[in-house]
């Protein structure tokens, strides 16, 4: 209980009739990365903007750090949070200098120290004088940062702070962004809509759909077992085949898996399959089909058309090569249980 | 820097609201006292609402109070605009005082009921057909409708007697007239009362007909007769000696009495009416019967070049004396129909 | 303490919306008085409604509200965007003297056309030697949309002129990379982009239209401010009157549905806190011949005309040795009215500005209504509600300078309000978020972020709503205190007098004074 930064329960929001966010239960523990992840539109951003107070929950309630912020009869202000929170745009004020940004939420005796630490801790010493627009992405970028960490907030919210980067600098700026965030021990809650971002990123995972939750998990759970079809495809690089449930396991189009089951035998499902679970052995009795190859360096990504009409996809060496038409005998090797669901 | 600037202009701005709270201590810098004046107790003080404007009016304030010591407060405004504010103020006015470029704007307000009884002392002083039936406003000053005419362009003895001759058709293309005017509605208010809303009618659809061409109000109308740009028009005695002191000698335009009588012969007068909920009645009556004062008829006479109403008093030179004129016989209560006049003037067109 | 956070939080909105709520109520006065008075017509005033007579003057009132917007359109974008845009020589020179027709009162301005631009006017008399003997007529139609294009463009530039200074270049550089010339991508992305301010700009001077007094009258074209005078006037018909100034009103709301709409749902203020960057001067090359000469036929009859033939009344005044009035107090009463009246103004429109530029909501359009509504309402009838509530409910500051500026506070907060929705519309919202963030209280994030950014619509409001309630007269002859004159009122006296020494002094004097703040926030606004 003493562990739980950020805890909501219930948090319902409607914009006009849409509603945003469905009856969300949610909690963020002390030094985590929590990652909001969906589609747009999901309710992530919303459920952010909820904890940060600048929206009202029309039902359920919030906690930062124990205290209650919201529902239970209360609502503090944005301003008495104590949180910190970075904006997709950076928000930095255009009239401010980056020293005046990040000094804004400090208080006057301790903006000096407090400017300085920031600027380094964001590796920007010595452009504090300088105007927001004179900066690059990257710069302003960790500008915001800094201006959200100054005040020492209890939990730093950021919302999809990378979209606005190119792709080589987001690979950069994220891993620096997550070395200050863990070196720091800070509480923060990240919004993307990138899988990969997510995984990269978060200690746990919320997979937002439509408003609720559909799966909160540390990346490999996410990535293994997702609960849902949606999860699954969501995390990507997932192919769907049918299948049914069997005493020992599964049976596939792609032939049986062996694995514990929970479904009643017979079950008709979908099992959600990778390319690195894949193997292709060439065989001209096969009805399975070559599709296409896409190089990846070290490997190979070959496109086979399974004979029901499904697609799947399969990591080979780059030592295999496989011609496109090629029939092709296609096989399950997971070395671990497939996620699959009822339909 | 950028944000210093700007925040010394809201500060200018805020200290400048900052002054109008003080103000009601220290007061703005002309209208002394009167930012916090509660409703007006009788003090030394006269307050006037003034139809007529300040150039002629406040010289002769001076003079009033120099010779009384009691100091005149006076709002300037068109004798419509105070008139209707004197109606919507009702009992609560702080005015003592209307003075009224013209009877309509008077009788509106006797109409109200708003208007004291003048004393017969003062009223004595001028004519009965230059004041109030009932008593409750006096002339002050007269002026007599005429017809401008450019000297270039028209002799004197091709003018007709009377309004009526306009109507010919050698008129056409040669008039000028000011239908939105006061003045030119009280003379077809005289019209009607002389003639009757038919030949009225017809006279206006004649003028129309002729192509009159219209101007705002007296001072573009007779400006336009002296360059040439008409020939004739219908206004008032004084524009043209106005204007021709301002602008020096050889004003290509006279001013031709009718001599005919009728509609087209008027004196009409600016008048003073006392307020029955003056605050300072006293000083009111005081101040009407100074306008009646010889040193105040002579002030109209020579200064705006009215017609004095009292007897004895010089007129300006070059003006036809007010007895020879042949004056319409008319009393004012005659002219203050002016909203049957505006009916048939937008009736007809002449005016929207 | 936790109970007090709620509150402080709802203290703050309750107080925006209780100030909000308190300056419509202010604006909303003229409209229950003349509610009050409509309800008193009898038969014969009712029937106005119906008479073709009004439909004529609904028709004018429309044609003269809708080309006057029009043709402040075509002259203001062109000389906004050579002003911003180009290589113009004498740019800042031209930026100042292009929107000085502002400061001129519309009764001196259609006064001085008319005694010009007439069948015999001045330049006629210039004109004689080569045989011409008269001028056509400018009087109705023409000569009012004429000076009321020349009076009303300014607020047209001077809002197309902010939107381009803070237009994104990058925008118009996209339109370029696109394959558009210069000129189509003018027309299809920045014109699109000033939309607007054009919308703006034109309902602001539509409105100044409908309400505008003095160049109607002269050029005696028959609108509603017109009849509404005449029924004052020659009938002192308060309820006829009234019931012609609901149907302006109503009139009013309908012109701003057409505003409303072509603004659209399109978000424009900048997405990126960066990109400041100064957009790339066109190079003029030849074209800068017809261009310095609109430049100069805008400025000679919009700013030369009336200077030339207000010194030519003075001087020639002077020369004759008519006396001119001592208009010490005059100019202190008309500048410390004013001093006060814009902040007020400011201060006033400010809740109206932050309710209506930041929700979609229908609360926001019905204050931005409002607010607009009385705007268009003639001076005497705001002059005269106010005496109806002023003598009867506060007789304790009846007839004094508070009644004044409140009347001021009814007639300027709409063109306050304007410049501050635009500017507060450029304000990109998460940075007044990210000020919350970051531990200040609503109030600190609109003086510490919100305001600063808004400094040029602040600067704008200031200085509109000054030089207009300098040239103000028939609400200030209402309402000013017995024995207040203003500069206005000094030339209004003159002029109806004919004594046009003495009107050109007070009126070189106002138009002098107004200048000044004009100037100076336009020199700042756009090259600071």
């Amino acid at each position: 209980m003493s562990d739980v930064a950020v805890e909501c329960r219930g948090l319902t929001k409607s914009f006009d009739v849409v509603s945003a966010v469905r009856n969300l239960d949610l909690a963020v523990e002390q030094g985590e990365i929590l990652v909001l992840l969906g589609p747009s539109g999901c309710g992530k951003t919303t459920t952010l903007r909820l904890i940060a107070g600048l929206e009202v929950p029309d039902a359920g309630s919030i906690r930062i750090g124990n205290q209650p912020v919201a529902g239970e009869g209360v609502f503090v202000a944005t301003e008495k949070r104590r949180i910190g929170m970075v904006f997709q745009d950076y928000a930095l004020f255009p009239h401010l200098s980056v020293s005046q940004n990040i000094a804004f939420g400090v208080p006057q005796r301790a903006s000096e120290t407090r400017v300085q630490d920031g600027l380094r801790v964001v590796g920007l010493c010595g452009v504090g004088g300088r105007m927001p627009h004179e900066l690059s992405g990257g710069q302003q970028q960790r500008v915001a940062l800094a201006r959200a960490l100054a005040p020492h907030p209890a939990v730093l919210l950021l919302d999809e702070p990378f979209s606005n980067l190119d792709a080589g600098l987001r690979l950069q700026v994220r891993s620096e962004i997550r070395d200050i965030l863990k070196a720091n021990r800070l509480t923060a809650i990240f919004v993307t809509h990138d899988q990969d971002e997510a995984l990269f990123m978060g200690d746990r995972i919320a997979v937002f759909n439509a408003g609720s939750l559909e799966q909160v998990g540390t990346p490999e759970e996410l990535f293994f077992a997702p609960a849902s079809r949606f999860v699954a495809e969501f995390m990507g690089q997932a192919d769907f085949i049918r299948g049914e449930i069997t005493e020992h396991g599964l049976q596939t189009e792609i032939g049986p898996v062996l694995q514990p089951v929970t479904l009643a035998v017979g079950q008709r499902v979908e099992v959600a399959i990778r390319a690195d679970d894949v193997s292709l052995v060439a065989d001209p009795q096969s009805k399975a089909k070559v599709l296409g190859r896409s190089f990846r360096g070290a490997v190979n990504v070959y496109r086979v058309r399974l004979p029901s009409g499904r697609i799947v996809h399969s990591l080979q060496p780059h030592t295999l090569k496989l011609a496109d038409g090629l029939l092709v005998r296609v096989q399950a090797e997971p070395g671990h249980p497939l996620a699959h669901f009822a339909i | 820097m950028k944000i210093v600037g700007f925040r010394k202009a809201l500060l200018v701005g805020f200290l400048a609201a900052g002054c109008l709270v003080s103000g009601c201590v220290s007061g703005a810098p002309d209208a002394s006292g009167t930012a916090l004046s509660a409703p007006p107790v009788a003090s030394g003080e006269v307050v006037l609402y003034s139809g007529r404007e300040e150039s002629l009016v406040a010289p002769l304030l001076v003079k009033f109070t120099a010779a009384t010591g009691i100091p005149v407060k006076v709002k300037y405004g068109s004798t419509a605009e105070l008139a209707a504010t004197l109606l919507e103020e009702g009992s609560r006015s702080p005015a003592d005082v209307f003075w009224a470029q013209d009877p309509g704007g008077l009788g509106a307000v006797a109409a109200a009921d708003l208007l004291a009884t003048l004393p017969q002392t003062t009223l004595g002083l001028v004519p009965m057909n230059f004041r109030s039936a009932r008593g409750d406003w006096v002339g002050v000053s007269g002026r007599a409708r005429v017809v401008v005419y450019n000297t270039n362009k028209v002799l004197p003895a091709d003018l007709p007697p009377d309004m009526w001759g306009f109507t010919e058709p050698q008129w056409m293309g040669r008039i000028g007239w000011a239908p939105g005017n006061g003045s030119f509605q009280v003379m077809v208010t005289a019209m009607r009362k002389l003639w009757g809303e038919e030949k009225t009618r017809a006279w206006l659809q004649a003028m129309i007909a002729n192509d009159a061409k219209e101007y705002p109000k007296n001072t573009p109308l007779v400006q336009a007769v002296a360059n040439g740009e008409i020939e004739v028009g219908f206004s008032n005695h004084y524009y043209l000696l106005q204007i021709s002191k301002e602008a020096g000698t050889g004003l290509a335009a006279a001013n031709y009495f009718l001599p005919g009588g009728g509609p087209g012969s008027l004196v009409m007068v600016a008048g003073v009416g006392q307020l029955a909920t003056a605050p300072n009645s006293a000083n009111a009556q005081r101040f009407i019967q100074y306008l009646l004062e010889p040193a105040a008829q002579g002030y109209f006479a020579q200064d705006t070049f009215e017609y004095p109403l009292i007897a004895g008093v010089e007129i300006a030179p070059g003006l036809q004396p007010l007895a020879s004129l042949n004056i319409a016989a008319l009393g004012v209560g005659d002219l203050i129909d002016t909203r049957g006049t505006v009916d048939l003037l937008q009736d007809v067109g002449a005016l929207e | 303490m936790r109970q007090l956070s709620f509150w402080r939080v709802s203290g703050w909105r309750w107080l925006l919306r209780g100030a909000a709520a308190a300056v419509l109520a202010l604006v909303l006065l003229p409209l229950c008085y003349l509610l009050v008075r409509a309800s008193e017509a009898g038969p014969a005033a009712l029937q106005l409604l119906f008479e073709a007579r009004t439909l004529r003057v609904l028709a004018r009132s429309v044609a003269l509200a809708l080309a006057v917007p029009l043709l402040s359109a075509l002259l203001a974008v062109p000389l906004a965007w050579l002003t911003t845009r180009t290589d113009l020589p004498l740019r800042r020179m031209w930026a100042v003297v292009t929107a000085l027709p502002l400061v001129i009162p519309s009764y001196i301005f259609a006064y001085l056309l008319v005694s010009v631009l007439g069948p015999r006017g001045l330049l006629q008399q210039l004109l004689q030697p080569l045989g011409i003997e008269r001028l056509p007529d400018i009087e109705g139609f023409p000569g009012a949309l004429l000076a009321l294009t020349l009076l009303c463009y300014p607020y047209v530039l001077l809002t197309v002129r902010a939107a381009l200074l803070s237009v994104d270049p990058a925008l118009e550089e996209a339109g370029r990379s696109l394959g558009l010339s210069p000129w189509r991508t003018f027309v299809r992305i920045t014109l699109p982009l000033l939309r607007p301010a054009l919308a703006g700009g034109g309902v602001l001077a539509a409105l100044y239209t409908l309400r505008d007094f003095g160049a109607v009258s002269v050029m005696r074209y028959g609108t509603f401010t017109r009849v509404i005078y005449i029924q004052y006037q020659s009938a002192f018909d308060r309820s006829g009157a009234a019931v012609l100034a609901l149907m302006l009103v109503a009139l009013t709301i309908g012109l701003q549905a057409l505003e409303l709409n072509t603004r659209g749902r399109a978000r424009y203020h900048r997405g990126h806190a960066a990109a400041k960057r100064k957009p790339m001067l066109v190079h003029l090359g030849r074209w800068r011949w017809p261009a310095l000469l609109l430049c100069a036929a805008v400025a000679l009859l919009g700013v030369g005309m009336p200077a030339a033939v207000l010194l030519f009344w003075l001087v020639r005044g002077l020369t004759l040795g008519t006396p001119l009035p001592a208009l010490w107090n005059a100019t202190g009463n008309s500048v410390y009215v004013c001093l006060v009246a814009a902040p007020l103004a400011l201060l006033g429109a400010l809740p109206l500005a932050l309710i209506a530029g930041r929700q979609r909501s229908g609360s926001g359009r019905l204050v931005e209504r409002v607010a607009y509504s009385a705007f268009a309402l003639p001076g005497i009838v705001v002059g005269l509600a106010l005496v109806f509530f002023g003598a009867r409910y506060v007789p304790a500051i009846y007839q004094s300078v508070f009644l004044l500026q409140a009347g001021y506070l009814i007639l300027f907060v709409p063109e306050a309000f304007g410049a501050l929705r635009a500017a507060l519309g450029s304000v990109n919202p998460s940075l007044m978020e990210a000020g919350r963030t970051l531990g200040r209280a609503p109030a600190q994030v609109l003086r510490s972020v919100t305001l600063p950014l808004m400094r040029n619509g602040v600067l704008a409001a200031l200085a509109i709503v000054f030089l207009t309630a300098m040239k103000e007269l028939p609400a200030t002859l209402i309402l000013a205190p017995p024995g207040m004159g203003t500069l206005a009122t000094s030339i209004w006296g003159a002029v109806t007098q004919a004594y046009f020494a003495a009107a050109a002094l007070p009126a070189v004097l106002l138009i002098g004074i107004s200048s000044v703040p004009l100037a100076i926030f336009t020199l700042r606004e756009a090259y600071q």
